[in-house]
């Protein structure tokens, strides 16, 4: 007996052990219901579009073409108990299927990985080949994906809580259908006075063209929808059901391919849906200040009108009950002004309150700090500082107050952003970027360098509407509602001062040492940037040095003196030393940044020895930014027997390099602003040695949308290379793509370009 | 009997490992599930006689306990993707309370163990790696060796009793009958079994000139999940 027992538990132990290499009785039902319910879901479908094999003989050329395209967004009311939030709510779906038949090399690669949202078990991957013959992928082997996942199979819905796999789909060939289908569900918790989701843009263009596409919305009842259609993509249809949810679809076809065009604004110019879900429970609590509900008895809209726009302003900019954190910028700013320049001129006034609440803009004022210069120490530090910013309604409100109290004349203005192409296409207020007008003076939100006169790169040339005129009220205090009552509310469009290439420079001068012993080239440069070109990074490393001198002329507000004390005790040397290192490593962590920074322009660097912020350009008076730097660049030079090769080109950075399949285009071009760069790269010839190779940098060209002019003058052993390269349009139509190539692969050229240096 | 009987099981046990080494996970017929019974069973053993027929007998021991039990199947026969005949070795062990009328206290004892083995035809979810029935059902017959308590406690002369009564009052081989109940949890990741065992043997036996008829049962519900 005791042989038996010991038996059956070696049994027990061998069997554990094999079963836990093995999958589970639960992974195995699961895996196999998932392919059922692929095969069921496929064998399903009635739709004749997805049936078909063949694509239409104009598209022939095209790398693949989407046979069928359906795209669904789905939302349900989901109560307490059900499956969904917690707490009951919404559960929006979203589910992506296409048809496509791969025509070449290019699609087989892109199609051999297909990734997909994890979030929704209505997925699958079929693959049908020419000869019919059917091949279901096997999901089970697909992994998980965090990073990377690639905009094509992204779903619009942009939730951080969307999971993304990947799996490989093994002997893909040309003529290929693979049809495929994946969602991804998000669930919102209730909100009894609704709950608002993002915009979506919704493009109708694919990377290849679409015979058929349908867009479909199975809404629940409390779910409303408000659409503009952009570019031609038709209206969507409202399907009459007696299920009670609401059913809506649009339809496209014959679409052509827009192929993730560089510089494109879709919904500029793409056949594009702008929709936005709205789910409340009633529709008479809903209260948002930004979205439009249809009208009654409608459940889907495609208008808003002006009107409408102004009915909402006035609780959307929050000017009768400016919140507390509107109050402190205001007060703040008018309380320092006054303590410490009592007697200045209104537009004195103005460029100072401008730049103190720039100042403001860099940090949450949510625990407002009336102390300020201990606000500003934070960023004595050495890494960039994270822009928290003040957001573009508060801003507008403060400038609102400010100007209530110091009863000047104001206006507020809504920018349309350039990425929207015109007012047409707004669809909440959110899409408005709004500004203020003091004095015929336009004033815009401010970023971390931006000047009083800065006008944002997405609002240059931009249409406006300009809304009302303020009116002195100074007896309403800080309720600020008297002014912009609906009934006063008075329109006009304007248009904002644009951008020219001359506003947006940079100008780099470089002065070399050719080393070719140790193959290196010492670099000593200094940029002179001006307008939306002046570098970010490199003034954010530095901008944050002795701040208070710098901001104190801009603000007038000065830092309280410290007593000096006479006899420095033994903890104020300790402090001062420990201060010092601290000094020294924060200056390191600097020349660190700048390396990094160089190094991503692909330049090989083995060490950054200075660099100097001479002019942050942070204020109206001197907008250019001026920085000094002096740098050690490897793998510049190579030996070539008894020559030295030198990659002259690579000295100005990385270049956008237009790839083959670019070269059509099927949009405008849209850049994000115009502008101009000038270089100019001083060496000397070294030692022994002549330069050959020089003439041929010398380019010249010059069209309606860019320029390049290369010029090479030397005299002696001295070679100065002057190079002026130009975006003289922010935007144009494709017509003139070709000039834009034109220059950009001369640039491409200058970059690869060498020059030899031959024993003399 | 249990040598031949434990010999038995062990044989087809390990013919089923043989079926557990495919690779075809569809083809596997091993099942593991394993059962908490929470004081939800109840075994009544039989009179225990005293070698000496003139000192008497012991009264039965009951036992509730709280029982661990694992179900290993495996699957004889597998006509389809949702039915089987299987063979089930259903070893549980227990921790509770044993007692018995003649002894002074409750907790006479305590410990017990019980061996069911069946021949169960079982249907739907759970019954083969192939099927995809949301829930499944099983219905088994076969003996079941059982012993309790492992260890009594007493005073002294209960001991001596209990001695006497050993062997003949705290072991019992008897017919069990069992059913069973599966179903898939809602995602699908786990396999709960609700299992009803019962099993009676009636009885008779001559103390002196008294015939005593009486019946052994054993009876249990567990709560189990596969992890197979």
């Amino acid at each position: 007996m005791k042989n038996s027992i010991l038996l059956l538990v070696v049994f027990l132990l061998f069997g554990g052990s094999s079963i836990a290499q093995k999958k589970t009785l639960a992974q195995i039902r699961k895996e196999r219901m998932s392919k059922a319910k692929e095969k069921k879901l496929y064998a399903e479908e009635v739709n004749p579009a997805f049936k078909v094999t063949k694509g239409p003989k104009k598209w022939e050329d095209q790398s693949a073409v989407l046979l069928a395209y359906e795209h669904t967004f789905k939302s349900n009311r989901r109560r307490i108990g059900e499956t969904g939030p917690a707490i009951g709510g919404l559960v929006f779906e979203e589910i992506i299927r296409k048809r496509v038949l791969l025509q070449d090399s290019r699609a087989v690669a892109m199609f051999s990985q297909i990734y997909f949202s994890q979030s929704n078990g209505d997925r699958y991957i079929h693959v049908i080949k020419p000869d019919g013959k059917e091949i279901w992928v096997d999901m089970t082997k697909a992994i998980k994906v965090v990073t990377n996942v690639p905009v094509y199979y992204q779903t619009s819905s942009k939730s951080t809580t969307i999971r993304y796999s990947k799996v490989a789909i093994p002997n893909l060939e040309i003529g290929d259908i693979v049809d495929y289908r994946y969602g991804a569900v998000v669930m919102f918790s209730a909100r009894t006075d609704g709950c608002t989701f993002p915009v979506i843009d919704f493009d109708l263009v694919d990377d290849f063209p679409i015979v058929y596409s349908k867009t479909i919305f199975d809404l629940d009842k409390e779910t409303y929808l408000t659409t503009k259609s952009l570019n031609g993509a038709g209206e969507v249809q409202e399907l009459d059901t007696p299920d009670g949810n609401k059913h809506f679809y649009l339809l496209n076809n014959d679409v052509e391919a827009a192929d993730g065009e560089r510089w494109d604004f879709p919904i500029v110019e793409h056949p594009m849906l702008r929709f936005q879900l709205i789910f409340t429970e009633k529709k008479s609590d809903y209260n948002h200040k930004a979205s439009f509900l249809p009208e009654n008895k409608m459940s889907l809209r495609t208008d808003i009108s002006y009107l409408e726009i102004t009915n909402r302003l006035d609780t959307y900019l929050q000017f009768d009950f400016p919140s507390e954190e509107i109050i402190a910028y205001a007060g703040h700013v008018i309380r320092l002004m006054k303590r410490f320049n009592p007697s200045v001129s209104e537009r004195e006034y103005i460029r100072k309150s401008y730049y103190m609440i720039r100042q403001k803009a860099y940090h949450s004022v949510s625990s407002y700090d009336s102390k300020f210069h201990n606000i500003l120490s934070q960023y004595k530090r050495a890494a960039p500082p994270v822009n928290n910013g003040i957001s573009d309604h508060t801003f507008v409100s403060a400038w609102v107050i400010i100007a209530k109290k110091n009863g000047w004349d104001y206006r507020i203005g809504l920018g349309v952003p350039r990425y929207l192409g015109g007012i047409e296409s707004v669809l909440t207020l959110e899409d408005f970027v709004p500004f203020i007008v003091i004095n015929n003076q336009k004033i815009f939100n401010c970023t971390k360098s931006s000047v009083l006169d800065n006008v944002p790169a997405d609002l240059a040339g931009s249409e406006t509407i300009m809304l009302g005129i303020g009116v002195p009220n100074k007896g309403s205090g800080i309720n600020l509602g008297g002014n912009y009552r609906k009934q006063n509310y008075k329109f006009s469009r304007d248009q904002i001062q644009d951008l020219t290439s001359e506003l947006n420079s940079y100008n780099q001068f470089y002065n070399l040492t050719l080393n070719l012993n140790d193959q290196t080239v010492s670099m000593k440069d200094s940029v002179v940037s001006t307008g939306k070109c002046k570098s970010y990074f490199q003034h954010s490393v530095y901008y944050g040095v002795d701040l208070w001198t710098k901001e104190h002329l801009l603000t007038g507000v000065k830092k309280r003196k410290k007593r000096k004390k006479s006899n420095k005790s033994s903890k104020t040397i300790e402090k001062e030393r420990v201060k010092e290192g601290v000094e020294k490593a924060d200056a390191e962590t600097k020349l660190k940044y700048i390396k990094n920074m160089l190094e991503y322009d692909n330049l090989k660097v083995a060490s950054v020895e200075d660099f100097t912020l001479i002019q942050a350009g942070r204020s109206t008076t001197s907008p250019e930014r001026i920085f000094i730097m002096d740098a050690t660049i490897n793998e510049l030079i190579s030996k070539v027997g008894p020559n030295y090769l030198f990659n002259i080109g690579k000295v100005i950075g990385d270049q956008v390099i237009i790839k083959d399949h670019e070269k059509d285009r099927v949009n405008g071009v849209y850049l994000s602003y115009a502008k101009a760069y000038s270089y100019s790269i001083k060496f000397t010839v070294p030692k022994g040695y002549v330069v050959a190779g020089l003439k041929k940098l010398e380019q010249s060209i010059d069209n309606p949308v860019a320029s390049l002019n290369i010029k090479v003058q030397s005299s002696g052993n001295q070679v100065e290379i002057i190079i002026e390269h130009k975006y003289k349009e922010k935007e144009f139509l494709k017509n003139y793509w070709p000039n834009m190539i034109q220059v950009l692969k001369a640039v491409e050229s200058f970059y690869d370009s060498k020059v030899i240096f031959k024993r003399g | 009997m249990f040598k031949k009987l434990s010999l038995l099981i062990v044989a087809l046990l390990i013919a089923g490992t043989a079926g557990f080494s495919q690779d075809e996970d569809l083809d596997r017929k091993y099942f593991g599930t394993f059962f908490l019974s929470p004081f939800s069973n109840y075994t009544k053993g039989k009179i225990g006689l005293s070698p000496e027929m003139d000192k008497g007998y012991v009264a039965p021991f009951t036992s509730v306990a709280f029982l661990f039990n694992y179900d290993a199947r495996y699957n004889l026969v597998q006509p389809g993707d949702d039915g089987a005949l299987a063979l089930i070795f259903s070893p549980a062990l227990g921790v509770g309370f044993t007692s018995n009328k003649d002894f002074d206290f409750f907790g006479t004892g305590m410990g017990q163990f019980h061996v069911p083995v069946f021949l169960s035809f079982e249907y739907g979810a759970g019954a083969t790696f192939a099927s995809l029935k949301d829930r499944g059902f099983g219905i088994g017959v076969g003996v079941e060796y059982n012993y309790a308590p492992f260890v009594i406690m007493g005073d002294e002369e209960n001991v001596n009793e209990e001695v006497v009564a050993r062997d003949g009052a705290r072991s019992s081989l008897l017919p069990v009958m069992t059913v069973s109940y599966r179903k898939w949890s809602r995602g699908g990741g786990f396999l709960f079994v609700h299992k009803i065992k019962y099993g009676f043997l009636p009885y008779s036996v001559d103390v002196g000139t008294e015939t005593i008829q009486d019946r052994v049962i054993a009876f249990s519900y567990s709560l189990g999940f596969s992890f197979t």
